[in-house]
């Protein structure tokens, strides 16, 4: 906590060399219907951001930015008001020091990124999944080739989990015989603020010129829970109550990446395995070890669209006694701007088990800093696949926002 | 009588003087070539661009980006408006085997990303002006032959892409002043047909060198200008010292 002290201090010191800041905004208008006539978004959202400088230069002595959302949604009546950003750096030579909340990126590939564990996700609209601003202290070193980055988050944030709408139901095994008759509130183990439990990561990458290559390692727990249930005797035989536990595990993550390119292609590549502190499989109220695996490639195709293709690759290791669970995945991402005011994408997830999730948009650019966007999301597959339950979810979402 | 002799000689020199004066230095097309590619350039490029391409309707959006270049071999572009693109940006760095890195920030993702070499006939951020159009015209691309000579003198040059060149045009016809050998107007063909025309304005004298404050693009449907993009540039600075942390990973996300 002294180097954020410190870092603060410094800025402070400098403000009499600072420059004006720069203030700017973003106001937007999501609305959005689903295909069963339900609502499921009906926002506006307001941005405020304030930048500037202290000293000059190419590097300056220091930099802050600070950014203030506030919003309001019709169909959930949820209002806002929230410190998304705020964070100051300075610059040390060919070290980098920045204190306050804000977002890291940490990955190579596209949508999906099994070594970006800084910052958790807002998951109450999962295809969207946008990483939520924490505070932390973060550390880049520049030499000529090699990046390495420290990174540490002091206090351990949860992702925002889905709505009841995209939650999979309980299913617990029950023995012989045994009714469920209520599910209590969800027990939360979410780690207490202690020292413990300072999470940190260290990642180094080596620039190759055509390739880079990343090693990270990151010592933490896991942004979403690991979801069991115990059985609660209701003191009538036979009948139990479902008591929902929710325990975020604490995890040793290492993980490479790379991006290079190959002629005209650029091949990405992430990988992590999440090691956690039940080996054997046999806590139910504790994950296993995982590994996610993405490889993929992108190719602009002439006179058409940026393509990218990546497959992707899950594994949990088993339960005692059981299977493991894998899935494999392909996702297609194609960006195309047929002319100077339009912009057309194409997401698509399909899963080896036939289901999937088709995202077509369509982006417009009305004036300098006014957007809209057309954007559907489309799940599909059969009942007790991986997007199959989201059907009822399916939607079209439409937005506008202006930038100043 | 004698007086009037050598007044007619004196006019007669004075017309054969004059025509040698305003007489092709250049025979050939290929001599003429050399001579613009031989123009002294700078070792770095500090400006400002505005950016304002005008569709078919009329209506214009505008951008504007600080570009940085060391050479031939580096260019960082930041867009500083409008708000919705503010703080994108695009490095550019030509290896020593020639292949091309080429990394863009988003700033909404905090991401630094390697992308795809670009296909030279695309859209240079939604102008008019392609890739190619905008990396200019390297002689040794071309095969070149001279059509005509205008006055000025002004020659007018076709140019036909190599097969090595990747070009996505079927020829160029360039007009190319004698006095400051800037290439001032191109006309780009694909197909047979006339596909774009470049007028390059503002030649003025930076540090030495003659540089052109302003190109305007005009794509061409039908030998009609269906859209156009004009770039203009200021507070240019050449020669300057540019760090080497500029043309990085770093500096671009910053």
């Amino acid at each position: 906590m002294r180097s954020v002290t410190v870092l603060f201090t410094s800025l402070l010191l400098g403000l009499a060399a600072a420059k004006a800041p720069d203030m700017s905004g973003r106001a937007e208008v999501t609305f959005g219907v689903a295909v069963d006539g339900a609502l499921p978004v009906a926002a506006a959202d307001l941005a405020l951001t304030l930048k500037g400088e202290v000293g000059s230069g190419y590097f300056p002595d220091a930099a802050y930015r600070a950014t203030v959302v506030a919003g309001y949604d019709a169909a959930t009546g949820a209002a806002t008001v929230a410190l998304d950003e705020a964070y100051a750096t300075i610059y040390l030579g060919k070290v980098e020091l920045t204190a306050g909340k804000m977002r890291r990126f940490w990955g190579s590939t596209d949508g999906v990124n099994p070594v970006d564990v800084l910052n958790p996700r807002d998951l109450s609209f999962p295809p969207d999944g946008e990483k939520l601003a924490v505070p932390l202290v973060h550390a880049g070193v520049y030499a000529d080739d090699v990046k390495v980055e420290f990174a540490v988050v002091p206090l351990f944030t949860p992702a925002i989990l889905p709505g009841a709408a995209w939650r999979p139901a309980l299913t617990p095994r029950l023995p012989p015989g045994m009714t469920v008759v209520g599910v209590d509130a969800p027990e939360v183990n979410r780690p207490a603020a202690e020292l413990g439990n300072i999470q940190f990561g260290v990642r180094g990458t080596l620039d190759l010129g055509q390739f880079d290559v990343s090693a990270t390692y990151f010592h933490g727990f896991r942004s979403q829970p690991t979801q069991s249930a115990r059985l609660e005797p209701t003191g009538t035989p036979g009948q139990v109550r479902l008591q929902p536990v929710l325990n975020y595990d604490r995890i040793e993550l290492l993980g490479l990446d790379f991006s290079g390119t190959v002629g005209d292609v650029v091949l990405r590549g992430e990988a992590a395995y999440q090691i956690t502190a039940d080996p054997d499989g046999t806590d139910p109220a504790t994950g296993n070890h995982a590994l996610q695996a993405v490889l993929g490639g992108e190719y602009l195709i002439p006179g058409g669209p940026r393509t990218v293709v990546q497959a992707i690759f899950d594994y949990t290791a088993p339960d005692a006694g059981e299977a493991a669970d894998t899935a494999y995945k392909l996702m297609l991402a194609m960006m195309y701007q047929p002319n100077t005011r339009t912009q057309l994408d194409l997401g698509w997830i399909q899963s080896l088990d036939g289901s999937g999730l088709l995202m077509p948009a369509v982006g417009y650019s009305f004036a300098d800093g006014v957007t809209g966007e057309a954007k559907a999301y489309v799940f599909y597959g059969g009942d007790g696949s991986e997007f199959g339950d989201w059907r009822e979810n399916s939607q079209l979402r439409v937005s506008v926002a202006y930038a100043f | 009588m004698r007086k009037l002799v050598n007044q007619a000689l004196a006019a007669i020199l004075a017309l054969t003087l004059l025509s040698a004066a305003t007489a092709q230095r250049y025979a050939t097309a290929d001599d003429l070539m050399s001579a613009v590619e031989a123009r002294p350039e700078p070792k770095t490029t500090e400006a400002t661009l505005t950016m304002t391409i005008t569709t078919a309707g009329g209506q214009t959006l505008t951008r504007t980006l600080q570009m940085w270049g060391a050479g031939d071999d580096k260019r960082l572009i930041k867009f500083t408006a409008p708000a919705d693109i503010s703080g994108s940006g695009f490095l550019t760095i030509t290896q020593a085997d020639g292949s091309e890195e080429k990394l863009v920030y988003l700033p909404a993702l905090d991401r630094v990303r390697r992308i795809a070499g670009g296909q030279q006939g695309d859209a240079f951020f939604g102008s008019d002006f392609s890739y190619e159009d905008i990396t200019g015209i390297d002689p040794d691309d071309y095969t070149h032959a001279l059509l005509s000579v205008k006055d000025g003198p002004t020659y007018v040059v076709e140019a036909t892409p190599t097969a090595a060149s990747g070009s996505v045009y079927d020829r160029l016809v360039i007009d190319v002043p004698e006095a400051s050998l800037v290439p001032v107007r191109v006309e780009y063909y694909r197909a047979g047909a006339l596909v774009k025309v470049l007028s390059v304005s503002g030649l003025t004298e930076v540090a030495g060198y003659t540089i052109a404050t302003e190109r305007r693009m005009e794509s061409m449907v039908d030998g009609k200008v269906s859209t156009f993009t004009v770039i203009t540039q200021s507070d240019v600075q050449l020669d300057v010292t540019l760090p080497d942390e500029l043309f990085t990973e770093r500096y671009l996300r910053r």
